[in-house]
């Protein structure tokens, strides 16, 4: 089948194009995972050493998929808020795209193949396919079971946070609201003043 | 190819089985552990070696169970040690490493997908195969050897495709139920649950605020959206797939035609209120002037040569035909043309061809005879197909591979050797073995390496109707082999008539 695959021009770098633009978006997810895991370390990890405000300003600037812990740090004592999983949905339906985009496209590129070459390049594509289409897939569920796990881990820190406050009766304080009037900063001609 | 659609089934139930043996499994662990925690603390039973109560549990659930099991056997508060199993059991993963977990889902997918991954594979290997085995050889041999490997090779694809639909169902099938069964929130639920009934039933008037408090803050609130996104969501499916289906009907309806060729030009020569005959064969027409014969009238173009007496042309008609202009410069101007008939099909075959010999006689000896075709995705008006017949000075040698002598009720077919082959047309599957007679004789005269001969000589002995005849030069053209149209062109067989 690689034989195949091999001996065209159009079937060959279609089929790789089309992987790599499957695979890339796994990568990107299993990134985005270990960030997040990362940040939920240094979270757990700041509310530990009693620095809850730097902690909510972590998670505040760590995206949408921290707000059940930006919630738990600011005292919500409710459940954690269930985030869905949706930029992993998202780049799962890109991994999965290639395995329809790429046969499609190499269907109506036949029609421009010289036609001594139509045969090999059909096959090519058929054996492309054939590559292509659980590559997809496979990625495609992979990057799933990232998002899910990735919404796991957000529990689980959340989770902590909550069970300490519970034990210890000790709800973290809001960030600080600005009372009064705000400083007024001053222009550069009034500090040359 | 069926195996791997039968692999893939089993491996499909294998994980069935094991995503509810799981759950199974794990239901009674817990609550073997309350029950054996429970006898355990009832009977204080101190002597001999003792059960662990928790040695079903896997992972955290043994490790949280090991922590109350701890603290109930000690008879000491329990609230901080249930608290801590609920939070231990809270922030577990509660399922199979990541790695594990791709590995398999990945496996599942593998699986549904095998039977398609194998059919495109074949159909690729095929489509080598037929390409190299057709690389160097004449078109119409191309055309023959390729005509039943094509169709055969992507029917295995739509196979596949099904197959593997229906696996991707029962992948879906599994996924749903592991979802249901044994995702972490349904696992740490089915856990907290069971600890908190064991302590309970182990000591009667126990008190838990801290328990209580963390259980209330993991419960998720009950809501109306889940249900509310997951309606519109199977509503939003459900109306695009009923889109998609709607707009690839007409693809979906070429498909069931085997193999076709879609290229037929969009020209049809005008026969209006006549009937022509209808057959699976003739090449697109090219272009050419119209003799069009009914049963009252022949003409052509849209000058009229003249009226039919009761069926047949009257005597002396051609020293009065009438062709004006056109029929002045007829020679030059058809030049390279084929000259297009279209006859009423129960003529008697000598009347068209009396109006060919005369066209012949004035420098127009090749003619198109047109058929209808009924290609199901042509519509209605369905394409127009030419049969190439051409008339000769009688005694010229045609290089025909076979000659075809016509009758009323039969046609005998012989080669350059052999014995000759009498075919009636009343006889059962008579078009068949008329097309394998003559395709015998093509194929016999057209030695490997060299371009197919394509060259039929028709001897005419007792004028059958025009559709009787036009069905014994269309059958060894077709190359279809069903009962409906196959839409492909025929083999483009050139006929001689010597007259």
């Amino acid at each position: 089948m690689f034989g195949l695959l091999l001996d065209s021009d159009l079937g060959f770098p279609l089929a790789v194009a089309g992987a790599v633009a499957s695979l890339v978006p796994l990568l990107i997810a299993i990134l985005l995972f270990r960030a997040r895991i990362a940040t939920v370390e240094r979270l757990l990890q700041l509310v530990d050493d009693g620095n809850s405000h730097e902690a909510r300003v972590l998670a505040r600037s760590a995206g949408g998929g921290m707000r059940p812990v930006l919630e738990a740090l600011s005292g919500a004592s409710t459940a954690p808020s269930s985030t869905p999983p949706v930029k992993e949905l998202f780049l799962a339906v890109l991994s999965l795209l290639p395995a329809i985009a790429v046969p499609i496209y190499a269907s109506t590129a036949l029609a421009r193949a010289s036609a001594e070459r139509i045969g090999p390049e059909i096959s090519a594509i058929l054996a492309g396919a054939a590559i292509l289409a659980p590559l997809a897939m496979i990625a495609a569920t992979a990057i799933l079971q990232i998002g899910l796990r990735a919404t796991r881990v957000v529990r689980a820190a959340c989770v902590t946070i909550l069970a300490r406050q519970a034990r210890t009766g000790d709800t973290p304080k809001r960030d600080p609201k600005p009372s009064g009037e705000m400083p007024k900063i001053k222009t550069r001609d009034e500090a040359k003043q | 190819m069926s195996w791997p659609l039968y692999v893939a089934l089993a491996v499909e139930l294998l994980a069935l089985i094991a995503v509810i043996a799981t759950w199974v499994i794990e239901r009674n662990a817990l609550a073997s552990f309350c029950g054996e925690l429970l006898r355990q603390v009832e009977s204080r039973d101190n002597v001999g070696p003792r059960k662990d109560p928790a040695h079903h549990l896997r992972g955290s659930l043994r490790e949280a169970g090991t922590t109350l099991e701890r603290a109930l056997k000690a008879g000491r508060e329990v609230d901080e040690s249930l608290a801590e199993a609920v939070t231990t059991v809270a922030t577990a993963p509660l399922r199979a490493s990541l790695v594990w977990s791709i590995v398999f889902d990945a496996l599942l997918v593998l699986v549904a997908l095998l039977p398609l991954i194998f059919a495109l594979e074949k159909a690729a290997i095929d489509v080598a195969s037929i390409w190299n085995a057709t690389r160097g050889v004449d078109w119409p041999r191309a055309y023959l050897k390729s005509l039943d490997g094509i169709p055969a090779a992507f029917s295995s694809v739509r196979s596949g495709f099904a197959s593997s639909a229906l696996l991707i169902v029962g992948l879906f099938v599994i996924w749903v139920l592991r979802w249901l069964l044994l995702r972490p929130e349904m696992r740490e639920a089915r856990a907290v649950k069971a600890f908190l009934s064991c302590v309970t039933r182990v000591q009667k008037d126990v008190v838990a605020p801290l328990s209580i408090k963390v259980v209330q803050i993991l419960a998720r609130p009950r809501t109306i959206w889940p249900g509310l996104w997951s309606s519109l969501a199977f509503m939003a499916a459900s109306a695009s797939a009923v889109v998609v289906l709607n707009a690839a009907a007409d693809l979906r309806r070429q498909n069931t035609v085997p193999l076709t060729f879609a290229s037929w030009p969009d020209f049809n020569v005008r026969a209006d209120r006549l009937s022509l005959p209808a057959y699976f064969a003739g090449s697109k027409l090219g272009r050419g002037p119209s003799l069009i014969i009914t049963q009252e009238s022949a003409q052509i173009g849209s000058t009229k040569m003249t009226a039919l007496e009761a069926g047949k042309l009257p005597a002396g008609w051609d020293l009065g035909a009438q062709l004006g202009d056109s029929l002045d410069n007829f020679a030059t101007t058809t030049s390279g043309w084929r000259v297009h008939v279209l006859a009423h099909r129960e003529l008697s075959f000598e009347v068209p061809l009396g109006v060919m010999k005369f066209l012949r006689d004035r420098g127009a000896p090749r003619f198109q005879l047109v058929v209808q075709r009924r290609i199901p995705f042509a519509g209605e008006r369905g394409v127009q197909a030419g049969l190439q017949l051409e008339l000769v000075p009688s005694g010229t040698n045609t290089n025909a591979a076979a000659v075809m002598r016509v009758f009323d009720d039969r046609v005998v077919v012989r080669g350059s050797s052999g014995p000759e082959r009498s075919i009636s047309f009343g006889a059962p599957r008579w078009a068949e073995t008329l097309r394998g007679a003559v395709r015998d004789h093509l194929a016999a005269a057209s030695p490997a390496g060299s371009p197919m001969n394509l060259r039929v000589e028709v001897r005419l002995e007792r004028a059958p109707t025009y559709d009787r005849f036009v069905a014994a030069l269309a059958v060894p053209d077709s190359v279809c082999s069903g009962e409906a149209d196959c839409g492909l062109p025929g083999l483009g067989l050139q006929y001689f008539l010597p007259l």
